[in-house]
């Protein structure tokens, strides 16, 4: 695999899920990334058309981690163009197998690490640089807060999309042990106290510096119920329709 | 209110917003569809920075209590942020009160609109395999402005259709609420921010 053809999968795992449905997922899309791959392995027609019939199974991942199966996917068709035609049915049952594996054990570790960690991360520290850049006096400082936003998740996710291709391919079916020693549960664990850390400094400051100050025993008690009802399975849709509903009662009382 | 709203700077607007909005799932994952980047956006685009980045904020933390996992699609905070702004910002000038649950209706319509986009794309699938049976290619540009094209539109109609009735229809409520339900909901938006941080805090701690 060249650079040539690494840049144009990457380009076209944009559009991973494009076409995504209910029944099968992600299928089309990853043949559309695929499919520059499958072209250059299988010169013949036929046999280009054989390959791509195979990958409109069903097939669902993390949409970053999805280039790490495209790499492993394209490995595995390379070799099972050059197998002999008798071995080949074993080798495509097999590539299925590992594909679907593959796409599972890849989606745990894409959604903890990006959905359960480095998004509400992001977002933390956005809002905490919202705060600190306005106090500072600092211009623009929504702006820089979003842009720090897109940079802080942007930059890992783009990687693992760019580099996903070339170590899929380079690892194969050892890309499960290969990627255990990455302790990708560890950074998540570490992404999330950075942003738990960045939470809770904006909620301190919030409360207590000025010219923010919002402290009232009201402002500590919703965000400790928040914390707890959230912690209680309640969804933020009933929690904020009780909020009304406490907030009128207050009014109601108050007028009376 | 201005003929130009509805014929110029909403439309325009409401494309704006489907554009960002399908980086969601259907194009890209830049997080350029983030509540917390659409609202300042809009915002920022209506002249309303700091009220935009508010109920981005919120929005953001609201759509962060679940995953787009599997088949499971959650609020869509993008067409939130972005009606709220708007019935905020715009010339129907809501207070933000009465903004953020209009926009949080607009985000749940927008759900149903991905669901009847996602059941019926499973005939792409089948449409494919047909070609390559017949030994054509799959004709991809095709493929992707009814899947991804088709989406961003109805998205924008949404985001059009929305803004523009709930606008009137929220602002005629709102006179016929008691005072003290009036009173109700700006309180439950003034604590909208510690909900914001709660549910941040709560899904950092929690890891999902």
């Amino acid at each position: 695999m060249d650079r040539r053809l690494q840049s144009r999968i990457f380009t076209r795992s944009f559009l991973m899920q494009a076409c995504w449905s209910f029944e099968r997922m992600q299928n089309l899309g990853f043949l559309f990334a695929i499919e520059p791959w499958l072209d250059r392995i299988y010169p013949e027609p036929e046999r280009r058309r054989a390959a791509a019939a195979r990958h409109l199974e069903f097939f669902n991942t993390q949409p970053y981690m999805a280039s790490w199966t495209l790499g492993v996917v394209g490995a595995l068709e390379e070799r099972l163009a050059r197998s002999p035609e008798q071995d080949r049915p074993t080798a495509e049952a097999r590539l299925g197998a590992l594909k679907k594996a593959m796409a599972s054990a890849l989606a745990a570790v894409g959604d903890t690490l990006f959905w359960g960690a480095l998004r509400p991360a992001c977002a933390a520290v956005a809002i905490a640089a919202w705060g600190l850049f306005w106090t500072a006096g600092l211009p623009h400082p929504i702006l820089a807060g979003c842009l720090l936003y897109l940079a802080l998740f942007n930059i890992p996710a783009l990687w693992t999309r760019w580099q996903g291709i070339r170590l899929g391919y380079l690892w194969q079916e050892s890309l499960s042990a290969e990627l255990g020693r990455y302790r990708w549960q560890r950074a998540a664990v570490w992404i999330r106290i950075a942003g738990l850390s960045a939470a809770v400094l904006t909620a301190l400051a919030a409360l207590l510096v000025p010219p923010w100050g919002a402290f009232s025993r009201w402002s500590v008690a919703v965000l400790g119920a928040c914390v707890a009802l959230k912690a209680a399975g309640v969804s933020a849709g009933r929690i904020y329709l009780g909020l009304i509903a406490l907030g009128t009662v207050l009014a109601a009382a108050d007028a009376a | 209110m201005s003929i130009g709203w509805h014929l110029l700077t909403l439309p325009a607007l409401s494309v704006c917003a489907a554009a960002m909005e399908a980086d969601a799932v259907c194009v890209g994952q830049w997080m350029l569809s983030r509540p917390i980047i659409v609202g300042p956006l809009f915002g920022a685009a209506l002249g309303a920075p700091f009220a935009g980045a508010a109920l981005g904020a919120v929005f953001e933390a609201i759509s962060l209590e679940a995953a787009p996992v599997g088949s499971f699609i959650p609020m869509n905070g993008a067409v939130a942020a972005a009606c709220a702004v708007m019935l905020s910002a715009g010339p129907d000038m809501l207070p933000p009160a009465a903004a953020l649950p209009a926009g949080w209706a607009a985000g749940l319509a927008a759900t149903r609109v991905e669901k009847i986009f996602r059941d019926h794309r499973a005939r792409l699938s089948a449409e494919a395999a047909a070609l390559l049976e017949e030994g054509r290619g799959v004709p991809w540009s095709s493929f992707l402005i009814r899947s991804a094209g088709g989406y961003a539109a109805a998205v924008a109609a949404l985001i059009y259709l929305a803004v523009a009735a709930l606008g009137p229809a929220v602002g005629g409520l709102l006179d016929l609420l008691p005072a003290a339900a009036r009173m109700g909901m700006t309180t439950a938006f003034n604590w909208a921010p510690w909900l914001a941080l709660g549910i941040l805090m709560h899904s950092l701690a929690r890891g999902k």
